[in-house]
């Protein structure tokens, strides 16, 4: 099966973004 | 999340008695076998019930496995153990009833122990997601659970299962339908928690729409691949994989108009709302052919769920907005065709975990392998090893499996779901 290559937690920045363990983009308060 | 989630039945398995015979008498060599006996029966006992936690039942599972890998693997030696045919082992497949599958191999042991070691960790992300309150802490043991699970089967599939001797049997655990489509729906499954948790925090409706277009794309691949088996047996759960996969659908439309609606495309957003409301007709079908196709496994309720009803009106608000602004600002042509949504995801994917099957228990060393007498093993005995005398034996029955609590109130969040 064609599993996505990324996963949540690998990156805590992705395209210089910072992301949250889930893979989604920090939001900022 | 409660009645969220289908769960297909654990897989039973008949009793094992490690009594394998010995040159001499040697102290170890008894130890081994009876620390496997123990340790497969604490396993087992541990499985039926999800509401464990995932720090009793992980070290339990990994004790096991090290004792078993002793049976694969000849001490300190990539070669076969001579001990790994020895022993027969039996076990059901979550889907095909109570008749079990008998093997002499203890890989067919391995890849059994996986799966159903997977399946438990399916059970324990739905009986997490069905609490009253799920915190952020819990969303996050729900999503790795469910890839940590993927990961088992994974491994049991690529590692082990083209070692065994016999093929695989249709519609069992380790055919590869079967296998693609437990996979997919458990990643899936991951990234419904990411979703529930991007409507919670408002991400960019971009992000969301591409998120749910992925998931549907895996809960559609994963009925796919049981497409070609048994509709009386598998009917059941692969109507769940479809109905999940028009639902996420049906959101992923609605916020692919949301954002067209957003850059000022009021034409295309009316288009693509039109297609979330199709979809989301499709998947409310979907549910009531689920409902009342028999089969094994659980009965979800997804349509009674605050996270499937409240997408309806949001569609229908946001569709009734765009046409009154249409017909008032924009003037927009629609579109004979949906618009195309985002073919990947770019936040929030979900994989399944890498994992490494544990080395071999310390105490299986070449001393201890070498008091095991081969020639006296159950394997070469006529009275264990004809079929007939297997067919006496007749079924397994189903484990009983501990209830898992789960509520018909709704969640007080927005999206159904608490995972903050």
């Amino acid at each position: 099966p064609n599993a996505p290559s990324k996963e949540p937690g690998a990156d805590t920045v992705k395209d210089g973004l910072p992301v949250d363990e889930f893979g989604l983009p920090q939001m900022t308060s | 999340m409660s009645h969220w989630f289908h769960r297909n039945p654990l897989k039973a398995t008949g009793e094992v008695k490690f009594d394998m015979k010995m040159v001499a008498s040697d102290s170890q060599a008894l130890k081994i076998c009876s620390d496997l006996k123990q340790s497969r029966k604490r396993v087992l006992e541990l499985l039926p019930d999800a509401n464990h936690e995932i720090s009793v039942v992980e070290p339990a599972l990994t004790l096991y496995l090290a004792l078993l890998r002793g049976l694969i693997y000849a001490p300190d030696s990539t070669d076969w153990s001579k001990l790994r045919h020895s022993l027969r082992f039996k076990w059901t497949h979550s889907v095909l009833g109570n008749t079990p599958e008998s093997q002499f191999d203890a890989i067919f042991e391995l890849v059994s122990v996986l799966q159903n070691a997977a399946f438990w960790y399916f059970k324990h992300a739905a009986k997490v997601a069905a609490q009253d309150d799920v915190s952020s802490d819990e969303a996050k043991e729900v999503h790795r659970s469910l890839r940590r699970g993927a990961g088992l089967l994974q491994h049991a599939q690529n590692e082990w299962l083209p070692h065994l001797l016999q093929q695989p049997l249709a519609g069992s655990d380790g055919d590869p339908r079967v296998h693609t489509a437990y996979l997919n729906q458990a990643t899936a499954e991951a990234q419904e928690v990411t979703i529930a948790r991007a409507v919670e925090l408002k991400h960019n409706a971009g992000l969301i729409s591409a998120l749910c277009h992925e998931t549907s794309k895996m809960f559609t691949t994963a009925a796919d691949s049981l497409a070609s088996l048994d509709h009386k047996i598998f009917g059941h759960w692969m109507n769940y994989l479809r109905l999940k996969a028009a639902f996420y659908l049906a959101y992923a439309y609605n916020y692919s108009g949301e954002n067209l609606l957003n850059q000022d495309k009021c034409g295309e957003a009316i288009r693509a709302l039109q297609e979330a409301k199709k979809s989301y007709e499709g998947a409310a079908a979907l549910c009531k052919e689920y409902s009342t196709t028999k089969g094994p496994g659980t009965k979800a309720k997804p349509d009674r769920h605050q996270f499937f009803r409240r997408i309806a009106p949001i569609i229908n608000r946001t569709l009734e907005k765009c046409e009154r602004e249409n017909g008032m600002i924009y003037h927009q042509k629609v579109p004979y065709d949906a618009p195309e949504l985002e073919l990947r995801a770019t936040y929030g994917l979900a994989s399944p975990e890498e994992y490494c099957l544990p080395p071999a228990a310390p105490l299986w060393c070449a001393a201890t392998y070498a008091a095991f007498d081969l020639t006296k093993n159950m394997a070469s005995d006529p009275a264990v090893n004809s079929k007939a005398a297997q067919k006496v034996e007749g079924d397994l029955a189903p484990v009983q499996e501990a209830a898992v609590h789960q509520k018909d109130a709704d969640h007080k969040s927005d999206s159904g779901c608490s995972l903050m």
